[in-house]
């Protein structure tokens, strides 16, 4: 057996849209090793939330997975029955969303939402499932749960509204936690601690996390791989500190690149020229050829073979270049 | 607290109250002919005057309040809880069924409420049950329409995803986070639909497909009451009157309810 928890093979989505049918996931693999985290990053539209969506097996009506294999222990997601992929959902995947806002129905107590899931999962009896709500309460550190249980979302902050989100997705203990974005709709002062309570959840109970963002501050502090996703594919993947120290991709460098720091406050913020492209039109060759600075006619004419890195077992990059990166003969700045 | 307030559900509950204790109450006989005492205006003895056959027209208000407030109950009940499940099925479900629900109701908007209550009733014949289906038939999709547009709408919100996600069934999804959070609209929905179930009540009687006599309901007070309209205004002037008061009433509370209900919500919401 494997060490992942999580492992995601040649993934493909389509999706129908009016000026036809799009691939917005593109032969996509990672994997989440068991009680690790795994981020995966990439700018707005590069397929980051489908992929989970498909991951969970909701995609809307309009989407279907077309190719690939999800192994989560040792079983394939893809090919599980619905019933028991429900299952599974609730008990031993858990699910963060971004906006805390509208993970709560407005309209029942936090505490009763947890029940719910627990409820649905386990079915332990009323008393046990409140009890166990109200532990789940206390483990994302809602202050006061046995008051609190009885709570309104409306009355809680957009922070304390995602903690008790965080609580619904661990009520059942899960040994995957899928984090959609979980804090980029908090402040920044939430967001280092809700970062925090899921690193500590997440050293609780071992639990593996599959973390997607955009935010490189997080990744590099609290993530140990990265994968980076560009147009629909992946570009680069491997350990966190591997990969900042010596981006394997150009892509990943301009990102880099583009993080602000204190060092580089005097300067103007650094950005990547030009668009992403559009799924509807993208190049035969490497999607990020037409704002690479290091792209060559090969680029252009044929989608780059995996390179791996020879320092980290499955890492690498899809680049033609990546080698002359890792050997520093190529500098992108 | 503001005691207007209190004016609409006060008025509602007397209402309710009078129409569900009419028979232990001190009123006239609804039936007893008095020719002697025909066409009287409203006095002391008789409040809302008496009809062309010397009836006392407040008994038979009172007594037609027990039949028009069943029939909107029952009606408003069925057709609303038909097009409410149809329109939660449809919106949330999608695809082939939504696309028969709303051709169906689309079918139904196309034919006028009046004519396919008249078929039904006379396909069916007359009674309160029959008067009750026919009606539903007509309103059930004003309902499954606009509820069938709220579950599009909810279903996008990711706290259905996350029950869906926490193995909720979909019976649940449905009527626990669905129908709850889409309430205020099918308040409004039913409180103006209890308007429409009267006239159609009332024109059906009218035309003698539904109530019939000697029993009375609003609507056929009325409606009777035209035909001596410039000797009698009390006829039909009184109680259409209690119609209105009732519906305004009934407007009214449903909307303190839903004032109720935002304060509850309404930080959720900003």
């Amino acid at each position: 057996m494997s060490s992942f928890a999580l492992a995601v093979k040649h993934l493909s989505v389509d999706v129908a849209t009016p000026s036809g049918v799009i691939r917005p996931v593109d032969d996509v693999s990672f994997s989440v090793r068991a009680g690790r985290t795994l981020a995966l990053v990439g700018e707005s539209g590069s397929g980051k939330s489908i992929t989970c969506l498909s991951l969970l097996r909701v995609l809307p009506p309009s989407a279907s997975v077309v190719a690939g294999e999800v192994v989560f222990e040792g079983m394939n997601l893809l090919g599980l029955p619905a019933e028991a992929m429900s299952r599974l959902r609730g008990s031993k995947i858990g699910t963060v969303l971004q906006d805390p806002h509208a993970s709560l129905d407005p309209l029942f107590t936090v505490g009763d939402q947890v029940r719910e899931i627990i409820d649905y999962q386990q079915a332990p009896g009323r008393a046990v499932s409140r009890q166990r709500s109200v532990d789940a309460l206390r483990r994302v550190h809602i202050p006061a749960p046995e008051q609190r249980y009885a709570s309104y979302p409306h009355q809680f902050s957009g922070g304390m509204r995602q903690r008790a989100a965080i609580a619904m997705a661990v009520a059942c203990n899960p040994s995957l936690l899928i984090a959609d974005e979980p804090t980029t709709a908090l402040d920044v002062t939430i967001r280092l601690q809700v970062m925090r309570l899921l690193a500590e959840l997440q050293a609780e109970h071992r639990m593996a996390m599959l973390f997607v963002t955009h935010d490189l501050h997080v990744v590099r502090s609290f993530c140990d791989d990265v994968a980076v996703m560009y147009a629909g594919r992946i570009v680069e993947q491997g350990p966190v500190e591997q990969v900042f120290a010596a981006p394997a991709h150009p892509y990943t460098a301009a990102l880099i690149d583009a993080i602000p720091t204190l060092a580089k406050r005097r300067t103007r913020l650094t950005a990547i020229d030009g668009q992403p492209p559009s799924f509807t039109a993208l190049p035969s060759g490497c999607r990020f050829a037409p704002r690479c600075p290091a792209a060559q006619p090969q680029c252009v004419a044929q989608y780059p073979s995996w390179q791996a890195r020879p320092t980290a077992e499955g890492s690498g990059a899809a680049c033609w270049r990546a080698t002359e990166m890792l050997d520093g003969r190529l500098n992108i700045q | 607290m503001h005691i207007k307030r209190y004016i609409a559900p006060t008025f509602l509950a007397a209402v309710v109250f009078v129409a569900v204790f009419a028979p232990w109450l001190p009123l006239f006989d609804r039936d007893a002919i008095d020719l002697a005492s025909a066409l009287q205006p409203p006095s002391a003895n008789h409040w809302f005057g008496t009809d062309n056959l010397g009836r006392d027209t407040f008994t038979r208000v009172v007594y037609g309040s027990r039949t028009s407030l069943s029939i909107v109950v029952a009606a408003v009940g069925a057709g609303g809880g038909l097009g409410c499940l149809l329109g939660l099925l449809a919106g949330y479900r999608g695809g082939w069924f939504d696309a028969i629900i709303m051709r169906a109701a689309d079918l139904q908007y196309s034919l006028p409420p009046v004519i396919l209550a008249l078929v039904a009733t006379v396909a069916l014949g007359t009674g309160m049950a029959n008067l009750v289906i026919a009606i539903s038939l007509a309103t059930w999709p004003r309902f499954a329409r606009i509820v069938r547009a709220e579950a599009l709408h909810l279903r996008q919100r990711d706290f259905v995803l996350l029950a869906e996600l926490g193995g909720a069934s979909v019976a649940r999804v449905l009527l626990q986070h669905l129908l709850p959070n889409m309430l205020n609209t099918v308040m409004v929905l039913a409180t103006l639909d209890i308007g429409l179930v009267v006239t159609l009540e009332a024109t059906l009687s009218f035309l003698g497909l539904g109530v019939q006599p000697p029993d009375p309901s609003w609507g056929t007070m009325i409606a009777d009451g035209r035909a001596y309209l410039s000797q009698a205004w009390w006829l039909t002037a009184l109680p259409g009157a209690i119609l209105v008061a009732t519906i305004l009433a009934v407007n009214t509370t449903s909307h303190l309810l839903r004032q109720r209900q935002d304060e509850r919500m309404e930080v959720a919401f900003v």
